[in-house]
């Protein structure tokens, strides 16, 4: 820890050296890749393939390769679905809303949850596609005019899920764009050949000017502001595709909040199952400190709780209901068939996040990084337990069932899987992770 | 070449193609068919015909209706009217229209070249069984012909076959041959028969052992009576049994006695009878003093029923003006079976019942079924090579017998096997020839319903295959010229007295009228039975194992009909595979009803035993086990060497733990309401105030002219699936299979859901698509695929569905069915079975939900009918299938918009409920229950 970008006192001349130096040690990752990073994307590649090869299988023998019946309709595809939103979800938090709060940490992981929001939303946003029946016929969601007449129902959360997204999807890619555009103006000075050509198409004709500026950041802030609101719409609009049903375990009232808590919590473990790698492996030890790590890891500890809390509220709204089906319900996830998906999930959302209480967990940057995984695999529960057990047992015995995914189903996750990291694999290579003309920023600051 | 050109020579050429093409040759213009037959007056291209027929799945011989589009039967209804099953059909005789269509029919005859089976043409085929005809009568042999139950014109030209060709006619084979009922009949009337039940004219029924509801004699026509004499009042309906069945909890009171005791009970009510001077009939001195006394104290001890119960049941069925007893089904297939027949008849004769009540005049006509002394004879000759060609017709016994015969054993000891049959089996692979039957809706025949009533049948559709009728083999095999249909017709008019043959087949059946004469009991056959016999025997100590008749196999016959499997059973909710119902106090191990898991037992009787699953038949007595009977391993079945009854009791039957469990496809994910307040019991209202039902952010719904909707009288229900099957076969449901009903994925649209009440009764709720006036399902279809129409239907565009199953979890009632697979690319509608589908429903391709809308085809074409007379629908003008299917009209459908309409003034009564109304769904469907009825009263 010698120097860090926090650090003012330098004269003028050490500004301009340490300047250089952030932009060679950080384009520096934008280079010929070794064969460790074409490992990396065989593999992510592999198991796209995977995944296609089972959603194809699927699509041509129907969804009966899937595990889904009567009573349990959706599946793993709609955990998945929810798991990748949560995921995209503290990218725009990291990047509009703290940046609103001028929290200063947030540019050294801005860019990367970005990138990692945009990514896990194209995951997303294929699993609705995934989990249709007749898939060939997506765009009857879609409203469009025709000849029929025939229009999508707006009453539908389905469809509320439709427009969610897409702008989700929208804001979150613009807003990444235009913070992206001076660095891609770096990237055209530093470059040459093709490569400089392609980054000085992407920079728009960035110059820099005292005007451009200007302009620049008013965008930038106007689509903070604009990206805030969506960051607690998204998800509450995917939280009232359950909690508008007539299903006990999904009508409740506090899903919006419990939603987006939860996605903030599953997206810091994955900002953070990102960045550890990263910082390790592009040696932006320098730029990212442990400092922001902690940080991070204290939001962590802060939505862990709140999620926490909320599986307390549900278990109490269910006994103070008197409602006997709700009560069944909770009764059911904590002893019943799914008992040990209900535990998991407990285990990882709230037992493991209380280590965080300890300040030296929270600055191991080792032990932050084993922590994420199981939290991210919490949360993927956290959603299993609530779509899956709530189906399982609603409200006519006679119908009640036990779900089981199939191969399938979790070939197209490991596909899921595969997508996203392809995607950020070719990102690291590609663009700087991190924000190279905020940092600068700082250092003139 | 110049453009013009080329365009002059395009336009040439092509002109002239067409021009050619619109000749006409000579030979192709004979190969139009008629598209309106002359001689066929009701039929219009695309529109229903009616033809009545006869349901030939079992021999009760029910009158049926078929539904015939485009010339193939879609659809097998009871025939309105008919005497026996006045409109209604069971559920096998619903799912026998798949017997017709059935891929595996088989379709050519066949016999046995050099071990080996080959096809025939029927000549040949013929020519074979004739010279081993011959050829056995010349080697001193003699042949026989063994058929199942035969009865009408068919059993007279058997008869002349077999005078003219010197084989011998046995007995007819039924496994379920009641031979101690009927001879106990014989001993004391004379009369080797089992007598009609008069239930709907009786007001107090006491059944003992007879599963009336499931396979006794004619369940429908019993149910029909029974719901016939409830709606009359004063109607008490008691049944015995030592296990549980269906009929047992659609009795008014079930009483469990022990296994064995029935006798003692029958002996306990005849003695509190005579020895109180009641009843119309007195006992002769010697045959009253000769009979056993028996004191309360020891019947309650034999029987294991309380002296409550007792006295108050022989006081009710003493005090009763019209009594009823019949007995039967696990009380006379027992060791000392006949004295419990025979017991039943005294009491029946001294309580007046006989000419009464029961009603021989209308009997069952089953004097010319044997019992298996005639099978264990015909081994005895088969063993002795005394046999030439043995002829089977229509029946199994290699699959019903008791395996101690080893009749298959024997059976290869005959000079030549013919089996007639439309199957393979175990009897077909030893056979040298194979004569494929036609099926019934294919044949000329007739049925003799009872010994007052004969159905007849012509046929409704041309043959699938190169398949004869029987009567047309037995008219070959004479040599004869002329067919079997024109034999019957002249028949019918010189036996029947008919004049004209099509008012007849029009009519469907023949009012043959029978007199039995005047019946009195032979008071010295019945004093020197009460003197020679025991009456009443010990019960049974240890475990017994019943093998009952399945409401779905019968004695196993129906499971050639994949449909009857797909079906679940009513008490068990299994569909696939084999089990065996065992008491809770067996202790057998954990039943997981939502995993599927159940324990795996050893069952031991008789020096044989199986392993199978275990189901925990909540009520089921202690020690006391039951399975259906074609689910049985053979080897436990016995003989009662008197009578030849098929003894179905297994003594002395263990049933283990394994501690193994098994995955069973029982479909019910519980078994009993689990305090949901499904069907709401009485003091279940607490909740009543507390929420405003009904209250929606959507604008209120008008309907004008029409808003459907349904009753369902619970207590009339009898749990029987009649309206599953029609539900079926009407709706092109397909069926899935056993995989994926383990995988919980059957695509049934109505079902019956068992729940077992605390207080030893149970409820059969039946649950389709309750098409809510808000339905949670329309509000989240993202594409408008289910929408609420105009007339209160929750109606499905299969066509708009893009397979998001939002629908089917947002539905509390979970009645929607999710397309999975594509069932035609899977196997459900292999050919032929495509004529079965019904052209008016739409076959649901892969990834679209489906679910029950109240047969909208049938109310699409009911409007139709009444726009064509410029009026409104009548109300019960429009029939859906399950209403149709019911034997005890407990479904009621129309308008609810219609005050004077049936269905509304049944949706108005105070014992009413719906399910799960406190979601405010605001169903369609209005229940009614006996417990509500006892509440309000």
């Amino acid at each position: 820890m010698s120097s860090d970008a926090h650090a003012n006192a330098r004269t003028p001349e050490e500004v301009v050296q340490y300047k250089d130096k952030m932009e060679r040690d950080i384009y520096a990752a934008i280079s010929k890749p070794n064969w460790k990073f074409w490992a990396a994307l065989a593999l992510a590649v592999t198991c796209v393939g995977i995944g296609a090869v089972s959603w194809a299988t699927q699509i041509i023998r129907g969804l009966g390769v899937t595990g889904l019946m009567n009573p349990v309709g959706w599946g793993v595809y709609i955990t998945d679905f929810v798991f990748w939103v949560g995921i995209a979800h503290s990218g725009t938090l990291i990047s509009a809303i703290l940046y609103l709060f001028r929290a200063k940490f947030r540019s050294r992981f801005n860019r990367a949850a970005e990138a990692m929001t945009i990514f896990a939303v194209l995951t997303a946003g294929l699993f609705p596609l995934i989990h249709l029946g007749r898939v060939w016929l997506f765009y009857w969601l879609l409203p469009y005019p025709n000849q029929r007449y025939l229009w999508v129902n707006f009453r539908s959360p389905l469809v509320w899920d439709v427009f969610a997204v897409s702008t989700y999807l929208t804001v979150s890619a613009v807003f990444w764009y235009v913070g992206l555009i001076p660095d891609l103006a770096i990237a055209r000075r530093i470059k040459s050949g093709i490569q400089k050509k392609i980054y000085g198409i992407a920079s728009l004709g960035w110059t820099g000017t005292f005007k451009e500026w200007q302009h620049y950041n008013q965008l930038y802030k106007f689509l903070a502001a604009l990206a805030t609101p969506l960051v607690l719409s998204v998800h509450s609009v995917v939280s009232w595709d359950f909690a508008m049903a007539v299903v006990y375990g999904w009508h409740t009232t506090i899903f919006a909040p419990y939603f987006v808590a939860g996605a903030i919590f599953s997206g810091c473990a994955m900002v953070i199952t990102l960045m550890v790698p990263i910082r390790n492996i592009f040696s932006l030890e320098e730029y990212i400190t442990i400092d922001d790590f902690e940080k991070l890891a204290k939001l962590l500890m802060f939505t862990g709780l709140v999620v926490s809390y909320a599986y307390m509220i549900e278990l109490a709204l269910a006994y103070y209901s008197g409602n006997v089906y709700e009560q069944q319900q909770f009764e059911y996830r904590l002893f019943g068939d799914y008992a040990w998906a209900y535990w998991t999930m407990i285990l990882c959302n709230v037992i493991s996040p209380l280590t965080l209480f300890y300040r030296p967990a929270r600055r191991s940057l080792m032990f932050l990084w084993i922590l994420s995984i199981p939290i991210n695999i919490g949360m993927w529960f956290e959603r299993f337990n609530i779509i899956v057990i709530s189906l399982a047992k609603d409200f006519d015995p006679y119908a009640f069932g036990y779900y089981t995914p199939s191969i399938v189903e979790w070939g197209i996750t490991i596909g899921s899987f595969g997508w996203f990291f392809m995607y950020f694999l070719i990102f690291t290579k590609t663009l700087p992770v991190l924000s190279v003309t905020e940092l600068k920023e700082e250092v003139e600051h | 070449m110049k453009r013009r050109d080329f365009l002059k020579f395009v336009g040439m050429a092509s002109s002239a193609s067409i021009l050619a093409s619109c000749g006409v040759e000579k030979s192709s213009e004979k190969i139009i068919p008629y598209l309106v037959p002359p001689d066929v007056e009701d039929y219009i291209p695309g529109e229903a015909m009616y033809r009545n027929t006869v349901c030939t799945e079992c021999s009760a011989g029910c009158g049926a209706t078929a539904k015939i589009i485009e010339w193939n039967p879609i659809k097998l209804d009871g025939q309105a009217g008919h005497p026996l099953n006045d409109g209604a059909l069971c559920m096998r005789g619903q799912a026998s229209l798949v017997r017709l269509y059935h891929p595996n029919r088989l379709s050519n005859p066949r016999i046995r070249k050099g071990g080996a089976l080959e096809d025939v043409s029927w000549d040949e085929a013929i020519k074979f069984v004739r010279d081993g005809l011959s050829k056995a009568n010349s080697s001193g042999k003699k042949s026989v012909y063994l058929a199942g139950q035969t009865t009408g014109s068919l059993s007279t030209l058997l008869d002349s076959f077999a005078s003219q060709s010197g084989v011998e006619r046995l007995p007819a084979y039924e496994a379920f041959s009641h031979a101690n009922l009927r001879r106990a009949n014989s001993i004391l009337f004379n009369i080797n028969d089992i007598p009609g039940y008069k239930i709907d004219e009786s007001d107090y029924l006491l059944s003992v052992g007879a599963d009336l509801i499931e396979t006794f004699l004619n369940p429908v026509s019993n149910s029909q009576q029974i719901y016939k004499a409830r709606k009359g009042g004063h109607f008490t309906w008691v049944h015995v049994e030592p296990a549980i069945s269906l009929t047992g909890y659609k009795a008014d009171e079930r009483k469990t006695v022990k296994p064995g005791g029935e006798s003692s009970l029958l002996l306990f009510l005849l003695n509190y009878m005579v020895s109180n001077g009641l009843g119309k009939n007195a006992l002769s001195s010697n045959l009253r003093d000769g009979l056993p006394s028996i004191s309360m104290g020891q019947a309650a001890s034999a029987t294991g029923l309380s002296e409550d119960d007792l006295n108050h049941m022989a006081q009710a069925f003493a005090q009763a003006k019209h009594p009823l007893l019949i007995v039967g089904g696990s009380a006379t297939s027992q060791d000392g079976g006949l004295s419990t027949a025979v017991l039943a008849g005294m009491i029946q004769w001294v309580s007046g019942m006989i000419g009464t009540t029961v009603d021989f005049n209308n009997a069952e006509g089953m004097n010319n079924v044997g019992s298996l002394l005639d099978i264990k004879n015909l081994a005895d000759r088969l063993n002795g090579n005394q046999i030439g060609v043995a002829f089977i017709a229509r029946t199994n016994p290699l699959a019903t017998v008791p395996a101690s015969m080893k009749l298959a054993e024997s059976l290869g000891n005959a000079a030549m096997r013919v089996v007639m049959t439309d199957f393979d089996s175990e009897l077909t692979e030893m056979a040298d020839v194979i004569l494929p039957l036609s099926n019934g809706m294919e044949s000329w025949g007739d049925v003799a319903a009872s010994t007052a009533v004969t159905s007849v049948m012509k046929p409704v559709v041309s043959k699938l295959y190169d398949t004869l009728s029987e009567g047309d083999i037995l008219m070959k095999l004479m040599g004869q010229a002329e067919d079997y249909g024109t034999w019957l017709q002249s028949q019918w008019k010189d036996v029947l007295g008919v004049s004209d043959v099509d008012a007849l087949i029009k009519k469907g059946y023949a009012d043959t009228g029978y007199s039995a004469g005047n019946i009195t009991m032979n008071a010295n056959a019945a004093q020197s039975f009460v003197s020679g016999n025991k009456l009443t025997g010990a019960a049974a100590a240890g475990g017994v194992l019943y093998a009952v008749p399945s409401i779905r196999a019968f004695d196993g016959r129906s499971t050639d009909i994949p449909l009857t499997t797909e079906i679940p059973d009513p008490l068990s909710t299994v569909s696939y595979g084999n089990y065996v119902s065992v008491s809770e106090a067996a202790n057998v191990g954990e039943v997981n009803p939502i995993l599927k898991d159940y324990p795996v037992v050893s069952v031991e009787g008789k020096g044989a035993s199986m392993e199978l699953p275990a189901f925990v038949q909540p009520h089921m007595p202690e020690n006391v086990a039951t399975i259906q009977f074609h689910q049985l391993d053979k080897s436990m079945l016995t003989m009662d060497s008197n009578t030849g009854e098929l003894i179905t009791r297994v003594d002395g039957a263990s049933v283990n733990a394994t501690g193994r469990t098994t995955k069973l496809s029982a479909l019910a994910g519980g078994f009993d309401q689990q305090h949901r307040q499904l069907i709401p019991k009485p003091g279940d209202h607490h909740h009543e105030g507390e929420f405003e039902i009904g209250q929606t952010l959507y604008p209120e719904i008008k309907y004008e002219t029409y808003r459907w909707g349904m009753h369902i009288d619970l207590e009339s229900c009898t749990g029987c699936e009649a309206c599953v099957a029609a539900c079926y076969i009407e709706n092109n449901i397909p069926v899935t299979g056993e995989d994926q009903h383990l995988m919980g994925r059957e695509m049934s649209w109505i079902r019956i859901q068992p729940y077992y009440n605390e207080d030893g009764t149970m409820d059969s709720l039946v649950m389709m698509c309750q098409q809510c006036g808000t339905a949670p399902c329309e509000n989240v279809c993202p594409v408008y695929a289910t929408y609420h129409n105009d007339e209160g239907l929750n109606v499905m565009v299969y066509n708009r569905c893009v397979g998001t199953r939002y629908c089917h979890n947002n539905c509390p009632y979970k009645v929607r069915r999710f397309n999975y697979f594509d069932w035609t690319d899977e196997g459900a509608w292999a050919e032929p079975m495509t004529r079965m589908l019904n052209p008016d429903v739409y076959v649901r391709p892969k990834g679209v939900m489906e679910k029950c809308t109240f047969c909208l085809h049938r109310i699409r074409s009911g409007k139709d009918f009444a726009k064509d007379e410029n009026r409104d629908v009548r109300d019960g003008e429009i029939q859906v299938a399950c209403q149709q299917a019911c034997p005890t009209n407990a479904i009621t459908f129309g308008n609810l918009k219609d005050k004077n309409s049936e269905v509304y003034k049944k949706s108005q009564m105070d014992k009413n409920f719906k399910v799960l109304e406190l979601l405010g769904t605001n169903p369609a469907i209005t229940y009614s229950t006996k417990a509500n009825k006892e509440e309000h009263a």
